[in-house]
């Protein structure tokens, strides 16, 4: 098959077909060909696709000073972020992307990145151990991190106290809590579910200390289904049962109007949330607080619902070029200042710690510095987490067997009993080893 | 081929082999003379329950029109089918300027791939059409059935070899990668082909040759004049096809200035999620796409019902 | 714009006796030619490149998969096993036909009574209400399933809201009721488009045939079923075809409200099954395998449709 081989330069055979049909005088648009597309040279800007809000002004600025090494962004927006793929196994895909470092080990499988390690190592000192752990994987370091999710609660301050019910500090208490302000006020629940928030399942089951995936010298385990995750699955399921949780899908004008109605008593969220609070429930300013994640036994112990990097993808020309803008967007200290004060994030460059941002006191909060929570959180994230293959089967898995529990037509357990044996199933399909966790 | 997954000849047509060649012009009756016929009653009811259908076509369009007057904040805060403190020019000003003005962009492109789209696609269509229809030559009953066959293939589980065929040709983020693709109508070509044989009398194309006028000139002076009827109801599905197209535009445009209406109104509403302001303008947008194309159906509905009705059904 | 090739150009200008004939064979095939050029590129060749891809699978040796040793091996039907046994697939062809076997004929009905009402000429303002059914065709399916979301969506619908004051509780998002809630978006979506083409159909049926039968004392009615109604079959086929082809394909509105509701899987339909294979999955070979599948079904599926009409009806043979 022509098309199936990629070994010969596009260009030609693009020439060609186009000539093709230019003869029997179709192509209106040959004159605005489709070329400079194909052609792959040298000089060529670094195409960078991203999502955070700001890089736009950060990749105008590397370009003032930096006209040797042009880079250039494009903003994703929801859908296109799926085609990310295919336009990599076509070739036709960007240098850099901002990924989920949940999606890393696939793309790494698959070919779809390039290590940068020769020309990022010596920056390693630069950002969070945890984050610089999520963009290595088998020695060789495939991108730089953008961020990450360190998980804390915020909850309405005067909710809790107009019913007289103290704010949870552990999970026994957060149910005791809930079943209070349920029966207090009918109308109120300590928490949304939404099925679809994979985040949110993630940030638990790291916080209780589990994971997805383990290494076990040179294969997989798959713990999607472990002791650790039935015991965040057996607090939802009793919190569900009990009709202690509201189920909404989030981001929804139905999630906001409910929050907006004063039904939420807590969101359990990473730290780019509280932007989002802000934003979509402007009425309720001042009456929010940010408390650290509920605990099991009263030792700090926080969850993380993922983090972002920037990787090299395989179709890019210029590695060090790349590596060196992503070390700049991402560690030097102006820049890390507009990604977390334009662009929300969380740090990973340990510079950022130090940003004014985040030693804010936000009136929304009633004066709180309320990143201090989020700053105490990722120093307490269990290192159990590890990223692996075929994470997008899972998430996808996991939402669609939640929504089933959400009617009450399957249990959490039952979904990742059945998230787990499909993952293992894939891996197998994949042709990598699978062992059972150790 | 189509993305989309709308049914209806526009998007994914599917159709029986064409009978011989329809031997005139169907007969219409005039509504006046068969008015007459209906009592008061009879009239009263019937107009009665078409009048309810109505409501329930125009419900969402009505939503829209309101929704598109009111702020973001009171978009879902207030009675969804009244206007509240109304501020259309407002929010068409914001529509205009939001990311540079990026949304009339958007417009211009939809007016390319759809306009220009549906004009390349009915020549093209046209050509063939004619071809099949006025001439016997070697291959054209494998290209009939061709045509016959395609017409039963889903359009969409495509997008994905689409795009990598797209791509090895260097057409993705191009025009031509959105053009090209969604110009290959097979239902287009066997309304065609209905169309020159119900319409062109081969007599007239002999006598044409016997004037010494060549064959593209015979086409363009006589079939393509002949078939303007035809054409426009081609013109009219291939037109809602490429505007209604989302998954193709969607895998091979990366640079929103490509972008058409679907594309683009869609990623913002994507993005409405954690910028809330922007779900009026996805509303307010779609209103604004909505109404020409309103108005060119309207506009051409003498021209499409005609074309439907001289042959389009009849195989 | 030109349509036709240089040969066919430069044939014309030549010898009237060689325009004649040369032109006349070369014709066909220069007017034929950028269809058929186009087909092959956009339409034939994606469909051979999806049966190639299906047959094809990537694997890992073995350990963590790290390192570049993946390859691609020869998987034969491999791809189709694994597509056929997996329920999630499966379950979302039973659920399409489903829709199918409700929404299309809801939907054909409602059409063909809105278009015999129409030719009958008992309705007042024809013009505007025909418009008026069309409008809907002309919102783009993304478009409309993003309105009638949020028409859908408990605490912002003024439809659920209205409805839960005067004391009916509904959730038209629930797991037992969104397959029709999204069979209702493709009912005012479609609905207009088949109300042109049965009405372009009954137009052009000749007047003297119901002339007479209402001569013999037929009630209009009668006329409209077993007189009009067997002259307009094929239109008739034509909006079934159409429609069923649409209900396999359904993808754009169920993604759509996918994001409003976790009653919608990612796996709800075929075409999102193989979207999400492709995507989530990153497993293009599957995707292809479950693409030509779905595909084939239609295929069948159609031409049962045809066998059937053709049955009771010999003049489409």
């Amino acid at each position: 098959m022509m098309w199936t081989t990629r070994t010969s330069p596009a260009a030609p055979r693009a020439g060609r077909a186009a000539a093709l049909l230019c003869t029997v005088g179709l192509l209106a648009a040959c004159g605005g060909g489709g070329g400079d597309a194909a052609a792959g040279g040298g000089d060529d800007p670094i195409q960078f696709w991203g999502w955070v809000p700001g890089l736009e002004e950060q990749v105008a600025q590397w370009n003032t000073e930096n006209p040797d090494t042009p880079v250039e962004f494009h903003r994703m927006t929801g859908d296109d972020g799926k085609k990310v793929e295919a336009a990599v196994d076509a070739g036709a895909g960007p240098d850099i992307v901002q990924l989920s470092t949940h999606d890393l080990p696939d793309y790494v499988i698959n070919d779809r990145v390039q290590p940068i390690t020769e020309f990022v190592a010596d920056t390693e000192d630069l950002y969070t151990p945890s984050s610089w752990q999520s963009v290595t994987l088998a020695g060789e370091v495939y991108g730089v991190p953008q961020g990450s999710g360190p998980t804390a609660m915020m909850y309405r301050a005067d909710v809790f106290e107009k019913h007289g019910i103290a704010v949870p500090t552990t999970w026994d208490e957060y149910e005791q809590a809930a079943a209070a302000l349920h029966a207090a006020d009918p109308n109120v629940y300590i928490a949304g579910f939404s099925p679809s928030e994979i985040g949110q399942w993630t940030q638990d089951v790291s916080q209780a200390g589990g994971t997805y995936f383990g290494i076990e010298g040179d294969a997989w385990s798959v713990q999607v289904d472990s002791p650790e995750s039935r015991r965040v699955a057996e607090r939802w399921q009793r919190l569900l049962d009990a009709g202690l949780v509201k189920t909404t899908q989030m981001w929804t004008p139905e999630y906001w109007a409910s929050v907006n109605a004063g039904e939420i008593a807590t969101i359990t969220y990473a730290a780019w949330f509280p932007v989002q609070l802000q934003e979509n429930v402007a009425d309720q300013a001042g009456l929010w607080r940010v408390a650290p994640q509920p605990t099991y036994d009263g030792t700090s112990v926080a969850g993380d619902s993922g983090g972002a990097a920037d990787v090299v993808l395989a179709g890019a020309d210029d590695l060090e070029g790349a590596a060196e803008f992503l070390t700049w967007i991402n560690s030097d200290p102006e820049q890390v200042e507009h990604l977390i004060s334009v662009g929300g994030i969380f740090p990973t460059a340990l510079v950022g710690f130090e940003s004014e941002a985040l030693a804010e006191e936000m009136p929304y909060f009633g004066g709180q510095r309320i990143y201090d929570v989020f700053r105490q959180a990722a120093e307490v994230v269990p290192p159990t987490w590890t990223d692996g293959p075929a994470n997008g089967q899972v998430d996808a898995d996991i939402t669609d067997g939640f929504g089933a529990v959400a009617t009450g037509s399957s249990t959490f357990a039952q979904v990742l009993a059945e998230a787990d044996a499909a993952a293992t199933d894939r891996l197998t399909d994949m042709g990598l080893d699978v062992v059972d966790p150790s | 081929m189509s993305t989309s997954t709308r049914t209806g000849p526009g998007a994914t047509p599917g159709a029986p082999a064409p009978a011989p060649a329809a031997t005139g012009r169907a007969r219409r009756r005039t509504a006046t003379s068969a008015g007459e016929r209906h009592s008061t009653a009879v009239r009263v009811l019937a107009t009665g329950a078409v009048a309810v259908a109505t409501v329930y076509f125009l419900m969402p369009v009505w939503w829209m029109v309101v929704a598109a007057t009111k702020s973001s904040t009171s978009l879902f805060t207030t009675p969804g089918f009244s206007f509240a403190d109304p501020q259309l020019l407002q929010n068409l000003r914001e529509l205009s300027t939001y990311d540079d003005g990026i949304f009339w962009r958007w417009v211009l492109n939809t007016v390319v791939y759809s306009v220009v789209g549906s004009v390349l696609t009915v020549l093209v269509c046209a050509a063939c059409g004619y071809a099949l229809a006025m001439f016997e030559f070697r291959g054209r009953k494998v290209l009939l059935g061709a045509v016959l066959a395609s017409m039963l293939v889903p359009g969409t589980v495509l997008a994905q070899p689409t795009y990598l065929l797209v791509v090895e040709l260097g057409l993705n983020n191009t025009y031509a990668g959105v053009l090209l693709p969604s110009m290959v109508y097979p239902f287009g070509v066997l309304l065609c082909t209905v169309f020159a044989r119900s319409s062109i009398p081969v007599e007239l194309l002999e006598a044409a040759r016997l004037d010494g006028a060549g064959e593209l000139r015979i086409f363009v002076a006589v079939g393509l004049r002949l078939m303007t009827t035809g054409l426009v109801t081609v013109l009219l599905f291939a037109f809602l096809g490429s505007w209604n197209n989302y998954l193709l535009p969607l895998m091979v445009l990366t640079d929103a200035e490509l972008m058409p209406l679907t594309v683009g109104l869609t990623g913002w509403s994507q993005a409405s999620i954690t910028i809330p302001g922007l779900q009026v303008l996805v509303v307010a947008g779609s209103l604004v796409s909505v109404v020409p194309v309103i108005g060119v159906f309207i506009a051409l509905q003498r021209y499409w019902r005609s074309g439907l009705t001289a042959g389009g059904v009849r195989f | 714009m030109s349509v036709v090739p240089l040969p066919a150009r430069r044939a014309a200008g030549r010898r009237p006796a060689a325009r004649r004939t040369g032109g006349r064979h070369v014709a066909p095939y220069a007017f034929a030619a950028p269809f058929v050029v186009l087909f092959l590129v956009f339409l034939v060749a994606p469909i051979v490149l999806a049966l190639w891809q299906s047959m094809f699978r990537q694997r890992a040796a073995g350990g963590l998969g790290f390192g570049g040793t993946r390859q691609r091996e020869f998987a034969g039907l491999g791809n189709y096993v694994t597509a056929l046994t997996d329920t999630g697939f499966t379950s979302g062809f039973a659920r399409v036909l489903l829709y199918g076997a409700v929404q299309v004929p809801v939907m054909l009905v409602l059409a063909l009574v809105l278009a015999l009402l129409f030719d009958s000429a008992a309705v007042r303002f024809g013009r505007f209400f025909q418009a008026a059914v069309f409008v809907p065709y002309a919102v783009p399916g993304v478009i409309a399933a993003l309105l009638w979301g949020f028409l859908y969506q408990p605490g912002v619908s003024p439809i659920v809201g209205g409805l839960t004051s005067l004391g009916v509780d509904v959730d038209l998002l629930a797991p037992g009721t969104v397959l029709w809630s999204l069979a209702n978006i493709a009912l005012w979506s479609n609905t207009g488009i088949n109300v042109v083409i049965l009405y372009a159909a009954l137009q052009s049926v000749p007047a003297e045939v119901g002339e007479a039968a209402r001569v013999d004392g037929a009630s209009e009615v009668r006329v409209a079923l077993s007189i009009k109604l067997p002259m307009i079959l094929p239109a008739l086929l034509l909006t079934t075809l159409s429609s069923i082809i649409g209900t396999l394909q359904l993808f754009s509105e169920p993604n759509v409200l996918r994001t409003i509701t976790s009653n919608i899987t990612s796996d709800y339909t075929p075409n999102m099954a193989i979207y999400t294979t492709s995507t989530e999955a990153q497993d293009p070979h599957l995707a292809a395998a479950m693409a030509v599948l779905l595909g084939v079904s239609t295929l069948v599926l159609s031409l049962v449709v045809l066998r059937i009409s053709n049955r009771r009806n010999g003049a489409l043979a």
